[in-house]
């Protein structure tokens, strides 16, 4: 539905994409993730026909959104700014746009979406009068307000205090629920692993990865045990023996503190025995699991410390 | 067409409550005509001007100034809120946005010069007692006339403030503003001298206008997505 193909775009000298290619298949959530300045928006920007692909294509139902004015009807938006007109207020805001998406009936459908976002109340205050979750809520309902085939979300919950994070969020997964496509641009990590079948990390300009969220899961099925020796002397050793070990996925140490991650068919008590077997003192241990952040942030580390 | 109107109907209601541009177009545009008018009204050691040269310069000055400052309403505004990116994934073209905010501006712009005229007309007639009608070719400066120049300014500026950067608007926004006041002011001086309006004078400006609108319409199919969300910021 949506292919992205060998996305290249440059502003100047400056690559800021450099080849990306993924696709996102009808009725998926797809999380698009990456640091600050990875090209998330610009990739938005380029699916949308707002930008100009310096290299390569990225269609919807195979088409240039930038080109084809009526395939733009099925498509919703909320970009980094939520898209409202300040001096009007929430309902003229939901009209205005319903009017130009050509809806029939638009006055039951605002209001349905003014009740649907619990802004019935403020619907006749003008929009700059609104709270940044307010405006939010409402830039969401303006975004399906033509019911899209596919939502682009960009940043949805960004900037938002907890609370209207909470609320932002639990309105994308009740959106989720009703078969749209929806491509979610987020910092959120925890939003992202909700509610996303598939996902794929920006970083600097290069997808860093792509898959479904099962496949992700089965790869984070992983245990990372935190381990505290009595003494740095007894940690190098540790660390030393640990390595040997052929179920050891990775392992590091900082002063008496080892991070190991292990495979989930063992278990930290596998490692204690290691361990006291070689007559290595052991204070502390404990395990964690691992997560779609440790992922995002092994990925991401691991690149700046490629360069 | 539709969308086209969705458009300058909303462009048109906002800039109608916009108090500020709507109070100073009308202090403007009755203070103008009123100031202006008085020069029909003889006085002593002055020759009283002609109601032609009047309207001929007024409706034209009076037009252009709300257009300059409604366009800024119209266009800039909506680069500055930034909501122009939204606007530009439904189903509008460029062409359509733009053509409908310039219906918007020029019918503003529009009603505000044919009130100046109409203050002009009937002050003097209000003091005086008789009424002064205008000539014909100035009735055509007035009715198409100007509304196609209003049109094609607001149709070049409104190109203009797409096209560039907030701080190159803001640059041009000096140097407009200098040159509107000229106008205003130069106009007044005009009125003063000998100037009669001839159909040659009424011609030469429309056609000038009728030039104007076409080139800002060529101009707009330039005009890309990439070169406005690139100046948003």
């Amino acid at each position: 539905m949506i292919e992205v193909q060998n996305l290249v775009k440059k502003f100047g000298s400056a690559t800021v994409l450099d080849g990306i290619s993924f696709g996102v298949q009808e009725g998926e959530i797809f999380g698009f993730l990456g640091p600050n300045g990875a090209g998330k928006t610009t990739t938005i920007r380029i699916i949308l026909g707002l930008l100009r692909a310096t290299e390569g294509a990225a269609l919807v139902w195979g088409k240039d959104l930038g080109e084809d004015d009526e395939i733009r009807n099925r498509v919703g938006v909320l970009l980094e700014y939520d898209g409202l007109y300040e001096r009007m207020t929430a309902r003229q805001n939901l009209e205005y746009f319903a009017r130009l998406y050509n809806v029939k009936d638009y006055t039951a459908k605002v209001q349905k979406l003014l009740d649907f976002t619990g802004l019935a109340e403020r619907k006749d205050d003008p929009v700059g009068k609104f709270s940044r979750g307010m405006r939010r809520k409402l830039g969401l309902a303006r975004a399906i307000i033509h019911e899209p085939d596919v939502l682009f979300l960009d940043e949805p919950s960004a900037g938002l205090d907890p609370e209207a994070q909470k609320i932002v969020r639990d309105l994308i997964v009740q959106l989720s629920q009703e078969k749209i496509t929806i491509f979610l641009n987020s910092h959120d990590l925890d939003e992202i692993e909700r509610i996303c079948s598939s996902i794929a990390i920006l970083q600097k300009g290069r997808i860093r990865i792509h898959d479904s969220m099962e496949n992700l899961k089965s790869k984070m099925e992983t245990h990372i045990v935190h381990i505290v020796m009595t003494n740095e002397e007894m940690a190098q050793k540790a660390l030393s023996l640990l390595h040997s070990l052929d179920y050891m996925h990775d392992c590091s140490r900082r002063r008496r503190e080892i991070t190991a991650t292990i495979g989930s068919s063992k278990t930290p008590s596998v490692l204690l025995s290691a361990l006291m077997e070689q007559g290595l003192e052991v204070e502390e241990i404990k395990k964690t699991s691992r997560s779609l952040e440790d992922l995002y942030l092994e990925i991401t580390r691991s690149e700046q410390s490629n360069e | 067409m539709n969308r086209i109107l969705i458009i300058a109907g909303k462009e048109f209601r906002e800039l109608l409550h916009d108090k500020r541009t709507m109070g100073t177009g009308l202090i403007f545009a009755v203070l103008f005509g009123i100031i202006y008018s008085l020069r029909t009204v003889n006085t002593e050691g002055s020759e009283p001007a002609s109601i032609d040269s009047i309207l001929f310069f007024l409706s034209a000055a009076i037009g252009f100034f709300m257009t300059y400052i409604s366009t800024g309403q119209v266009f800039l505004r909506e680069k500055v809120e930034k909501v122009i990116e939204t606007l530009m994934c439904t189903p509008v073209n460029l062409r359509q946005i733009w053509l409908g905010k310039v219906m918007a501006v020029a019918g503003i712009a529009y009603g505000l010069a044919l009130l100046t005229s109409i203050v002009a007309v009937v002050t003097p007639a209000l003091l005086s007692g008789s009424l002064m009608l205008p000539g014909i070719e100035v009735i055509f400066h007035i009715i198409p006339g100007i509304f196609i120049f209003i049109t094609a300014i607001a149709g070049l500026l409104g190109f203009i403030q797409l096209l560039l950067g907030m701080r190159e608007n803001r640059i041009l926004n000096f140097v407009i503003f200098a040159p509107v006041f000229g106008l205003l002011y130069g106009s007044g001086y005009a009125i003063g001298s000998s100037f009669t309006v001839s159909w040659l004078q009424v011609l030469i400006p429309f056609g000038v206008s009728i030039l104007m609108l076409l080139v800002s319409g060529f101009l707009v199919r330039h005009l890309n997505k990439e070169r406005i969300v690139t100046t948003i910021t």
